[in-house]
């Protein structure tokens, strides 16, 4: 499932729109890898996408269909997931049940929302181990790792990521890059948002740069590993 | 005032019998109390609304209880299930009809705009009650008529229904908010709306079963303490004061603050009001209030 952006003009406000005719393609099972200087517009990019903010002008297509300015509620049913920046599991929640509320739109076929939970703790045991824990006493990275699986639980092909290993130490860091790459092999779509620039860059299949809310640049991200000082030096402090 | 506070003291310990009779009023007390501060957490913690509206609703639950008993002559915990589940509908039409709408255009002034709205409903609410059924108090009596005594203490059937009834309710509320899963859906939506709309949580849905049960539990407050308070257009505005205390003293949005802040409240104020007489009852409360929130501003329990 591809994610295309076209022209897409969006902001928080209708007056002062941050992106502007900003272009984006996600291709399936590839990861896309969006950077910028502070302020470009990157997470703004990913809320429009997912619904939170209506786009002025243009279009958004998932897998050809037309999701422009769709319910973010609607979004997991079309098949994408939105994993925010910072740390959102709900503190006051067990893992278990954060778990659960990934699972939401499932509540009322418990066989399915079982097996969806079983299939989660398969693919990240340390959940399992912690499945009676209060989600707030959870390490950071613990609690991305939580914060991915529930945005997984229905296995939408298409995930959105907002700077996923914002606030993280380098070893959990890690761990959520070695994550990603594996859920590339696994034929997701990614899109990332992210600030460790090189680190991003090194796992990306496509690269775009946005400053002030417009398309810099993009390319293969091999391209972009290969000169990644000159990149840093051009397209994110200029 | 302290000379006969001491002499109260000095009875109260040598007589513990009194002391658990004090207890036992303090628990039926604070458990509507907590009643009454559920529902302004719901409101508050899911929604950011301050129900002014909320007092209202434990006097439209008087009200309807009344009615139901007068004209039904059904039995009485009949008819204050009947009143709640009227409140609850209520509650869901004001959400529905007048909350929302109003959520859709405020923007950043919704907290602000949600209060001014819900005082204006208050006045509308107790005056066109006033205006129908006018300022005299309506009584039920014979209610569990009757007590029993246990070593010295002496259990009113009436009261002792009312505070098993009241904790039956609070322990469904308890379940319901920690054991179901719409109940879980309210309380992950109250701490992070945003990421709850992403998991695909329906969010006006969650807001007006809120709104609903709010009303439901204050409705439930009202009915249960017919038999003691009456039924009049301003019965709810003190159980709407304590409930902004019960918040106050337990922390906003949290349930559990709620719970035992009630209960603190209801023990305190019967202690309270046996030591220092009746008419010193609302300032002593203002008073733990204040030292509540001198030494931990955010209540005694953090926000859920």
């Amino acid at each position: 499932m591809s994610i295309e952006v076209l022209h897409v003009t969006a902001g928080y406000t209708e007056e002062n729109p941050i992106l502007h005719h900003v272009n984006l393609k996600a291709e399936k099972g590839k990861v896309t890898v969006l950077v910028g200087p502070n302020g470009s517009g990157k997470s703004t990019l990913l809320k429009t996408i997912f619904g939170f903010l209506k786009p002025t002008k243009g279009r958004i297509l998932h897998n050809e269909q037309d999701i422009t300015g769709l319910d973010p509620a609607k979004m997991l049913s079309r098949g994408i997931t939105y994993v925010m920046q910072g740390f959102n599991v709900f503190t006051s929640l067990r893992v278990h049940e954060n778990l659960e509320m990934g699972g939401w739109i499932l509540r009322r076929k418990g066989k399915q929302l079982k097996e969806a939970i079983s299939t989660t703790y398969s693919r990240y045991p340390l959940l399992e181990t912690r499945k009676e824990s209060r989600a707030g006493v959870l390490s950071g990275g613990q609690q991305k790792t939580l914060e991915i699986g529930r945005g997984l639980m229905l296995t939408p092909p298409t995930i959105l990521l907002d700077e996923p290993t914002a606030g993280l130490a380098p070893i959990p860091s890690e761990e959520v890059y070695n994550e990603i790459e594996k859920l590339k092999a696994q034929g997701y779509t990614i899109l990332m948002v992210d600030q460790n620039v090189k680190k991003a860059i090194s796992i990306a299949d496509h690269v775009y740069v946005l400053a002030l809310g417009k398309n810099a640049h993009d390319g293969p991200g091999t391209e972009y590993y290969a000169n990644i000082e000159n990149v840093v030096r051009e397209w994110l402090y200029a | 005032m302290i000379a006969e506070a001491i002499m109260q003291m000095q009875q109260i310990n040598v007589d513990p019998v009194l002391m658990i009779q004090l207890l036992v009023n303090g628990l039926l007390r604070g458990s509507i109390y907590a009643l009454m501060a559920f529902g302004l957490t719901l409101t508050f913690g899911i929604m950011k609304v301050i129900n002014y509206a909320h007092g209202d609703f434990f006097m439209l639950g008087a009200y309807a209880t009344y009615f139901v008993i007068v004209l039904s002559k059904l039995d009485f915990l009949v008819a204050v299930a009947l009143s709640g589940a009227l409140l609850l509908i209520i509650g869901i039409a004001i959400e529905r009809f007048i909350l929302r709408p109003l959520r859709r255009v405020s923007g950043s002034l919704w907290v602000t705009n949600a209060f001014v709205l819900t005082l204006g409903l208050s006045l509308v609410i107790e005056n066109s009650v006033l205006f129908v059924w006018k300022a005299d108090a309506r009584i039920v009596s014979g209610v569990f008529p009757g007590s029993m005594n246990i070593h010295g203490v002496v259990l009113i059937f009436q009261r002792l229904v009312i505070l098993v009834a009241t904790l039956l309710v609070v322990t469904s509320f308890l379940y319901f908010v920690n054991r179901t899963y719409v109940g879980k859906g309210i309380r992950a939506t109250s701490e992070n709306e945003q990421v709850a709309k992403t998991l695909g949580l329906n969010i006006d849905f969650l807001y007006m079963l809120s709104f609903g049960i709010a009303s439901l539990l204050a409705g439930l407050a009202g009915g249960l303490l017919l038999p003691l308070y009456g039924a009049f257009p301003s019965v709810g505005l003190e159980p709407l004061l304590k409930g902004f205390a019960v918040v106050l003293i337990g922390g906003l949005a949290s349930i559990r603050g709620s719970l035992y802040g009630g209960l603190l409240l209801g023990v305190f104020e019967s202690f309270a009001t046996f030591f220092f007489s009746a008419g010193w009852n609302n300032v002593l409360v203002v008073v733990l209030v204040m030292i509540v929130l001198l030494f931990k501003p955010e209540g005694l329990f953090k926000q859920e």
